[in-house]
């Protein structure tokens, strides 16, 4: 009788493994005479099986979390088929859009074609005479004497005064009663809105004239800021290559540019001759 | 020849919809009304089962945008109905929960690698050497009738050791002892051997034993302090 009763003892690590028996639910009924045996014998067993009971009993006692009353009805709302609006029904489409901009294109060129020319020197380039007003500021002139240095200045509005300096042919040339020339053999007068050294530098006039002999001479003509100066006037033959843009919706840009130079370009159409007059971009490239 | 075999048994192992239990046949024949685009049918499934799916996310996943993410599953479930079908005891039900399971083991990576971005969030547990704590915050959630059910103490307990549980835990523990899984189908969900099952659910269960244990001491603990405050 005592034998059979070794025989029948489990072992600490036996009962553990009984004990997770037992809480599955799985544990035979002939097992549980032999567990509650060692349970009883074994302090260390009893304490762990209660352990294991005290913290089931609170995990079972768990309420159910309550979903939201409206649940079930917002799933079912929003598993309903959503039916495509037919293209019949929208008031716009891919190629009406398509044609609209395609409109929009012809009407530009058209109006560039047939407008009136204006008068050159209200185009936005003109040459001040020495006492004007807009050219009062000193030129700091490099490699030509202050004397010679013409003063230009971009005048982005029509109704600016016509200057007696202007620019023909690719020279400048002093109007009648003016007192000095250029003595450039090809001049390249080019107009145009210098990057700002400092963020909150002020935008001025900068003209670069050209010769062969100093191709590329800056001279900063007046300092008074430019309201819209974004026009540049180069020579035909002679066009800074736009930088390369790297960013950017090159189909905003390419239809924008399109509508723009036409526009821009019927506007300046009475510009000198062997001058070029074309937009350039917040960036300082040229629109292609 | 037993290559034949092997299909033929495979074949049949496939129920059909006259085939299977009564109690199933009903979700069969709506899981197939469904499929034809019968959104009554599948209104019906989103009735059986939604608090079911609701309570696997909210175990796994907090109370935050547990409805937003149930919905979302049962959105998954009807885009993808068409490709489900009846496998041996595999049941819509087994399929809706291992979807379920899914999107919150993907939800919970997600706020982790979010966490790892932004910092942790003001409201995550706290860890500490004992494991994870919530924070006590009284904000507008604890208006919620779900939460208002946990105000006990004991409760609110385990909810919190069961948040610091490692997730594999928790899953195990939210399958089979909160939703009242069967081993069997539990491991179906998670595709996983029965006896592997087992064995998780063992460990997890110890695990949690283990921390609902320290839990108790400290509160042990804390009465003890008091007490010995008031004393004169």
């Amino acid at each position: 009788m005592r034998r059979m009763n070794k025989l029948s003892a489990i072992n600490c690590k036996q009962t553990e493994r009984w004990l997770r028996r037992r809480v599955a639910g799985e544990l035979p009924a002939s097992a549980e005479t032999r567990l509650a045996e060692h349970l009883h014998a074994c302090s260390a067993c009893a304490a762990s099986a209660r352990r294991l009971e005290t913290a089931l009993a609170a995990l079972h006692a768990q309420t159910a979390p309550e979903p939201p009353r409206d649940l079930a009805r917002r799933i079912k709302m929003a598993a309903l088929p959503v039916r495509p609006v037919a293209a019949s029904q929208r008031w716009y489409s891919a190629p009406a859009l398509a044609a609209a901009g395609l409109a929009l294109a012809v009407v530009a060129l058209a109006l560039s074609v047939h407008l009136p020319p204006t008068t050159p020197p209200a185009s936005g380039v003109a040459v001040a005479p020495a006492n004007s007003p807009v050219a009062a500021a000193p030129p700091a002139v490099r490699g030509v004497s202050r004397a010679a240095a013409p003063r230009l200045a971009a005048l982005p509005t029509p109704s600016a005064t016509p200057a007696p300096l202007r620019a023909v042919r690719g020279k400048i040339v002093p109007a009648p009663g003016a007192g000095f020339s250029v003595p450039a053999p090809a001049p390249l007068v080019n107009v145009a809105r210098p990057r700002p050294a400092a963020a909150h530098a002020e935008p001025s006039v900068t003209a670069a004239v050209m010769t062969q002999a100093d191709s590329a001479t800056p001279v900063r003509l007046a300092s008074a800021p430019l309201a819209r100066p974004r026009v540049a006037a180069v020579k035909a033959d002679d066009e800074p290559r736009a930088a390369r843009r790297t960013s950017g919706n090159f189909a905003d840009e390419a239809i924008g540019g399109m509508i723009a130079g036409a526009v821009l370009s019927s506007y300046l159409e009475g510009a000198p001759n062997g001058v070029h007059v074309q937009p350039v971009s917040a960036s300082g490239g040229a629109f292609r | 020849m037993g290559a034949n075999v092997l299909v033929n048994k495979e074949k049949a192992a496939v129920p059909t919809a006259a085939a299977v239990a009564p109690e199933v046949s009903e979700e069969v024949l709506l899981v197939e009304r469904a499929r034809e685009g019968d959104t009554e049918a599948f209104g019906r499934l989103v009735d059986m089962y939604h608090r079911r799916v609701y309570g696997i996310v909210y175990r796994m996943c907090g109370a935050d945008d547990a409805d937003d993410l149930t919905q979302e599953i049962f959105l998954k479930a009807l885009s993808a109905l068409r490709s489900f079908q009846f496998q041996g005891n595999a049941s819509f039900r087994t399929w809706l929960y291992r979807i379920a399971v899914n999107a919150s083991i993907n939800e919970l990576r997600r706020r982790k690698r979010r966490r790892a971005v932004e910092g942790p969030s003001l409201d995550a547990p706290v860890s500490t050497e004992d494991g994870s704590v919530e924070r006590d915050l009284a904000d507008e959630n604890d208006l919620l009738p779900a939460q208002e059910v946990e105000r006990n103490e004991t409760q609110r307990a385990v909810r919190e050791i069961l948040a610091g549980m490692r997730p594999q835990h928790r899953l195990v523990l939210t399958l089979v002892d909160l939703e009242g899984m069967e081993y069997r189908e539990a491991a179906q969900t998670l595709r996983c051997p029965l006896g592997t099952l087992k064995s998780r659910v063992a460990r997890a269960r110890d695990a949690f034993a283990k921390e609902y244990e320290k839990y108790q001491q400290n509160l042990l603990l804390q009465a003890e302090q008091r007490r010995l405050r008031h004393l004169p």
